[in-house]
């Protein structure tokens, strides 16, 4: 039996035809430094073959339903296993994903209440009955012939809406009458009723008079009522009206005392909150509405309403619009100043704007100069204010049913998501929400944390009747409870959504789903899967893993974790350098073999000959600080934190602690809406002081630069203007009259039309995988012969593109401007990478690095930016860690302040000043458990944190 | 036949609806039969059949490719040599169209005046009883659809008459507008808009009927003659209008707002009140000073980032 993975001739990106053995059933290490191709040997050869492999085996037909993959250049790759990907892409704003659907458990835990939940009547809250239309009908029958029967359904109001429409809704159903605080009623006839007042009303679905042979109308008719219901029916003995015992008994254990209601067989649809007949109405299952926010509607408060003041979606001001006329009239009406910052306004005025006049009218007059609107001059009208109209009109968008883009992109301009007003967030309608398992529903079991859910399911006692269907529910949910608590998201709750999880959130959860797929014989590729983690979590992922291998799995991950490559039964390094000096393997063999290895660098750093050094001297605090008081977003506790300035600062804690909550909701959020637009608001806090120490906030993130081939290095970091300048300004250039833009790619004259400027043409092939060949006119080069005539230096602009950047900083030696940019990108580790190399296929580090690359190429003088970065040593390798270190430290020491969320301890112990969150993640962090110098943090026994730099200083 | 009298005709349609009856009741999945309009000369003339409602039990449906997807199904039976023209429709989806039909110009008119002649199911004959009584709201819908019809044609009468001074045009629309008065003098008193709605009209309302529409159509065009009906119809349309109106008057009431045309347009989107209608009665009803115009802010696209205007109304208090 095979027991390697055997791959031969591999070429994708940088790799130099490489050919490696990897062994199977264990958990095997790639790593390297950046662009050294690991990820090209993993995912781009040896998943990307599994995977196509895989879908070709399919028939053509199914193939004409999947996307086809194109075959990785690659001589042959035996001995694989089908093969998984988990990566650390976070999961998409998709608002009905939530970790509860993401890891399958919400499906469980539906059937659970399909099948074991007690539902209640809405209006005295007593547990009913569950019974089939067939038992009721059974039950219907036994009753004297000629009774007669009236059956209803509750029915409630939308939030918002008025009684009218319900009644419009009931009709709209099929149903003409209706008891309304018991008292018959014709729908079709005007109703008078106080709609302040909360009103029990009841459709009438049907009238039975029993007799023999009417069961199948009765079933038809009460599976109709059991949906306009939502599940709950009643029935009445109408006639004859004095009710004898035996028709009394009728009600006996037949639907709850007091109104008789009955619940029909329940299903799993009718807990989905992606299911109209589980959804909420009002929220239609998203569990938020949305109200407008003043503070979003005047951007910049110190212009006035002349100037435009409010956001033109809400209320324009010109004097031909509506807007304008309301505002001059109000103006003429109410004194109001048009040429008033609107932040001077007195108080009442902004109400008079924001929430109308209250009832009270005025005279419509025209702005000077109007030439529209004369109709209206001299007209009395009532004005409802900026909020109210357009949540008026939100809600009347929300009633159409409908969505698109465009109007919710409008929407979001000016309002803000809060709790469904009628299910409060639990994304379910009534009837659902009244059905419980151990007195719990389905929402309150959701808001659980893991741990706390896992007990609350221990204690179901299901009855006899539920007992086998509720064993095998209850197990599968455990398994998979116990999964994502092992690996350390004991913090998270089933309701929790999708999109806000971090990207190693993401990943470990997929990964308890595989676990707990508990298939064996699979090939599982995984990238930095220590990504996000704590060292403290990073030892349960590292369990894990293992535990993958253990059930029969080949485990490969790419990684640059210390931890996990010696835990690991093979190691693979890629190597020895970046992109042209990497693509070979440097040695492949157990941890032991690489300690020992003088040509692998991993080893260098894993065996303490080569490692990060710990500043002499740390940066003495000034008397700078920027600081937030009683920060409250998600799980803070209310904490005030300083940070000081000009300084390189860590913020540290467990997964889920509060870290990105504190750095970027809070204070990034608040720094860019006091500095750039108001209309961002910031995560729940009392203040920031200090920020006027500071010019600007700059996030650099992990997102790609680009999401077009068309951007690259050059063109992110601005010099590709530059260097088409040069070109235009050669002899060749002005004898032909050649301008900068004939040298653009992207724009038509200079570039190849026959693929317009991609370089390559790809043809789609139904259901083939698309076919992507060089351009056959200009060979890959972009441009036409007569652009590629012209050269700079004995180079076209096509030989630039291909130029990587190391060498460009050569070739551009006297361009000062041109060397000062693309040198910061060399500097940082990324001179493997070509001038044109496309932006689409860097990887989140490189994209970072060249963020950051083009952030240190612009620095000014005199200028005090805050640095914000998110896990910067992400994909890379030691070597690089310590090149990411000195940018960061010149930026500290040109007068900036730069502030990172972190775990590598690395990084941590040459940080000036570290604020550490915890305790825990989730609901048990969010304090602040120290701050200080790394030593500090070292010396503090609470902080996890703490013990684990103990050990990497003293080391 | 063919020198068959009215009564002859009537006694013959007659018995073969009982001799259908007598052959259904021994079915026990047929629930109920109901004659669609009356036994009388001027309803069965024009079609020597009978049509029918056969209503039968839930999930027995028998169904031919040629029916199509509808629930309801028709089916062409014979008695007697006379087509009966029956379409067959399950009791659930029957009782759908006897209590929800609603907001449609039909509603008044589908169920009253029907005839249950047979019924094997007693809550059926209940429903069906309910059904043929009009429901005070129901009328007001039906009347403001066809008073917002009525204007809109005079509206456009008048522009072609005074405007353009095109007779033929104007003629047409002052017919229209007859016609829909028409309904609404049917509607007012409580009667059903069946066959023949015009006639009806005029023998209830002959004076006003004889200068909208017998002089319109028998005398020769000339713009005496249209004006003077158009002018006739303003004068019904300022005595009623204010009534017939009374939804939408309400609906603006209760707003308390100025409210834009295509919210208004909106609210009354299921009924056969369009919004060039709702347009029309508003405009009148803001010249005769009831409602006060003005305007509001547009998005003509989804995406579009500038406002047009559309027309608004409000109700003075």
């Amino acid at each position: 039996m095979r027991t390697t993975i055997d791959v031969q001739g591999a070429r994708e990106n940088n790799l130099q035809n490489v050919s490696v053995e990897i062994p199977r059933d264990q958990l095997v290490v790639v790593t390297g430094v950046s662009g050294s191709g690991k990820s090209s040997l993993a995912f781009d050869t040896v998943y990307a073959e599994g995977q196509r492999r895989l879908l070709a085996s399919m028939s053509t037909y199914a193939k004409r339903f999947i996307g086809q993959l194109k075959k990785p250049d690659v001589d042959f790759v035996n001995g694989l296993s089908p093969v998984v990907s988990i990566d650390q892409k976070t999961v998409g704003a998709n608002p009905r994903s939530t970790v509860g659907t993401m890891t399958d458990i919400s499906d469980y835990l539906r059937m659970l209440f399909a099948t074991m939940g007690t539902p209640h009547c809405p209006m005295c809250a007593e547990a009913i009955p569950i019974l089939s239309t067939h038992q009721m009908v059974e039950h219907l029958l036994s009753l004297p012939t000629a009774t007669e029967v009236e059956v209803r359904v509750p029915v409630h109001k939308i939030y918002g809406e008025d009684y009218e429409y319900l009644f419009e809704q009931i009709r709209v159903n099929g149903y003409r009458r209706a008891r309304i605080d018991g008292r018959l009623c014709d729908l079709g006839d005007n109703l008078e009723i106080d709609e302040d007042e909360v009103h029990t009303i009841e459709a009438i679905v049907d009238t039975f008079v029993i007799q023999g042979g009417i069961e199948s109308q009765m079933i038809a008719s009460l599976e109709h009522g059991l949906k306009l219901g939502d599940g709950l029916i009643g029935f009445h003995i109408v006639k004859p009206k004095r009710l004898s015992p035996k028709l009394k008994k009728f009600y006996n254990g037949f639907g709850c005392e007091k109104h008789h209601l009955v619940a029909g067989e329940m299903n799993q649809g009718q807990f989905t909150f992606n299911d109209p007949s589980g959804a909420c109405p009002t929220c239609a299952g998203i569990g938020t509405a949305m109200r407008v926010h003043p503070k979003l509607l005047v951007p910049d408060p110190t212009r006035s309403l002349t100037d435009g003041a409010f956001v033109k979606a809400a209320l324009s001001n010109g004097r031909d619009s509506w807007g304008g006329r309301i505002l001059y009239s109000l103006s003429k009406h109410y004194g109001l100043d048009l040429d008033l910052p609107f932040e001077q306004l007195p108080a009442e005025h902004v109400d008079l704007l924001l929430y109308g006049t209250k009832g009270e009218r005025f005279e419509v007059v025209l702005p000077p100069g109007a030439k529209q609107g004369q109709q209206h001059a001299g007209k009395e009208i009532k004005y409802n204010g900026v909020v109210n109209q357009l949540e008026h009109h939100y809600r009347w968008y929300r009633k159409q049913g409908t969505s698109n883009a465009g109007m919710d992109e409008y929407l979001k301009k000016v309002m803000v998501e809060y709790d469904c007003p009628e299910c409060k967030g639990a994304r379910l309608k009534r009837a659902r929400r009244l059905v419980t398992v151990q007195n719990r529903n389905l929402h309150e079991i959701g808001e659980m944390h893991l741990v706390e859910l896992l007990e609350y399911l221990k204690q179901i006692k299901p009855s006899a009747r539920h007992r086998a269907v509720a064993k095998i529910i209850l197990k599968e949910v455990a398994t998979r409870l116990e999964l994502l608590i092992a690996i350390g998201l004991d913090y998270l709750s089933l309701n929790r959504r999708s999109s806000t999880l971090s990207g190693g959130e993401s990943q470990r959860i997929r990964l308890s789903s595989q676990i707990g797929s508990g298939l064996m014989g699979m090939l599982y590729v995984l990238d930095e899967p220590s990504i996000g983690l704590h060292p403290k979590d990073n030892v349960k992922m590292i369990e894990t893993l293992k535990r993958l291998r253990d059930l029969g799995n080949t485990v490969i991950v790419v990684e640059h974790d210390e931890d996990t490559i010696r835990a690991s039964d093979h190691v693979i390094e890629i190597g020895p350098g970046p992109g042209v000096h990497g693509g070979k393997v440097v040695i492949n063999g157990t941890v032991e073999k690489i300690l020992k290895d003088e040509r692998s660098i991993t080893g260098q750093y894993l065996s303490g000959q080569r490692k990060i050094g710990i500043p002499a001297q740390r940066r003495r605090e000034n008397d700078k600080y920027l600081s937030v008081r009683g920060a409250r977003h998600n799980n803070l506790k209310n904490i005030d934190i300083d940070i000081p300035l000009e300084q390189f600062v860590c913020v540290t804690g467990a997964s889920g602690s509060g870290k990105s909550s504190l750095v970027h909701e809070v204070i990034q959020k608040k720094l860019y809406s006091l500095m750039h637009d108001s209309r961002v608001l910031a995560g729940d806090h009392d203040d920031l002081i200090g920020h006027e120490h500071l010019s600007d906030v700059i996030n650099i993130d992990q997102s790609a630069i680009g999401r077009s081939s068309r951007s690259n290095p050059a063109t992110y970091v601005g010099i590709y203007d530059a260097i088409r300048k040069l070109f235009a300004e050669t002899e060749q250039a002005k004898r032909k009259k050649y301008t900068a833009s004939r040298f653009s790619f992207n724009v038509k004259g200079g570039r190849c039309e026959e693929c317009t400027g991609e370089g390559s043409i790809t043809t789609q092939l139904s259901f083939m995988p698309d076919v992507q060949v060089t351009c056959p006119t200009c060979k890959g080069l972009r441009y036409n012969q007569d652009t590629l005539d012209v050269t700079y230096r004995d180079k076209s602009i096509a030989d630039v593109l291909e130029m990587s950047i190391e060498d460009g900083v050569d070739f551009f030696k006297d361009q000062s401007s041109i060397v000062r940019k693309i040198g910061m990108l060399d500097e940082l580790g990324l001179g493997y990478l070509k001038l044109g190399h496309p932006s689409t296929i860097l990887s989140g580090g490189e994209a970072q690095r060249v963020k950051l690359a083009a952030e240190l190429g612009k620095l000014k003088r005199g200028k005090h930016n805050l640095y914000i970065l998110d896990e910067p040593t992400t994909g890379l390798h030691f070597a690089d860690v310590d090149r990411l270190l000195d940018s960061l430290n010149r930026l500290v020491d040109s007068g900036h302040s730069v502030v990172v969320i972190e775990h590598n301890l690395d990084v941590i112990k040459t940080a000036d000043y570290v604020i550490d969150l915890g305790p825990e993640g989730g609901h048990k962090g969010g304090e602040l458990i120290a701050s200080g110098t790394p030593e500090d943090i070292a010396a503090c026994n609470q902080s996890h944190t703490g013990k684990f730099l103990k050990a990497c200083l003293s080391g | 036949m063919a020198n068959e009298t009215a009564a002859e005709k009537i006694t013959r349609f007659a018995s073969a609806l009982d001799q259908l009856i007598g052959r259904v009741s021994e079915d026990r999945y047929v629930l109920a039969v109901v004659l669609v309009g009356s036994l009388t000369p001027e309803t069965i003339w024009d079609r020597e059949s009978l049509t029918l409602w056969i209503i039968e039990a839930d999930g027995v449906s028998r169904r031919l490719r040629s029916d199509g997807q509808d629930e309801r199904i028709f089916r062409i039976l014979v008695e007697d040599n006379l087509n009966i023209h029956a379409e067959v429709i399950p009791r659930s989806r029957f009782k759908q169209m006897v209590e929800g039909s609603s907001r449609t110009a039909f509603s008044c008119n589908l169920f009253a005046k029907r005839k249950l002649v047979y019924c094997d199911d007693p809550s059926i004959e209940s429903w069906f009883k309910q059904a043929n009584t009009l429901a005070k709201k129901d009328q007001e819908r039906e009347l403001l659809t066809f008073s917002t019809w009525t204007i809109h044609a005079h509206r456009h009468a008048r522009l072609r008459l005074t405007v353009q001074g095109d007779l033929e045009l104007a003629r047409q629309e002052v017919i229209w507008a007859a016609h829909s008065v028409a309904h609404t003098e049917i509607i007012r008193g409580g009667k059903i808009c069946e066959h023949g709605v015009i006639y009806k009209a005029i023998d209830a309302r002959p004076d006003l009927f004889q200068v909208i529409y017998l002089d319109v159509i028998s005398k020769r065009k000339s713009k005496g003659v249209l004006t003077k009906a158009l002018d006739t119809i303003d004068g019904y349309l300022d005595e009623t209008a204010e009534d017939f109106l009374k939804p939408l008057l309400s609906y603006l009431k209760k707003q308390n707002r100025l409210v834009p045309l295509s919210e208004i347009s909106d609210h009354f989107a299921f009924s056969q009140v369009y919004p060039r209608h709702i347009e029309s009665a508003c405009e009148w009803l803001e010249r005769k000073g009831r409602l006060e115009k003005l305007s509001a802010p547009f998005k003509l696209t989804k995406r579009s980032h500038d406002h047009l205007e559309e027309p608004a109304y409000l109700l003075p208090e």
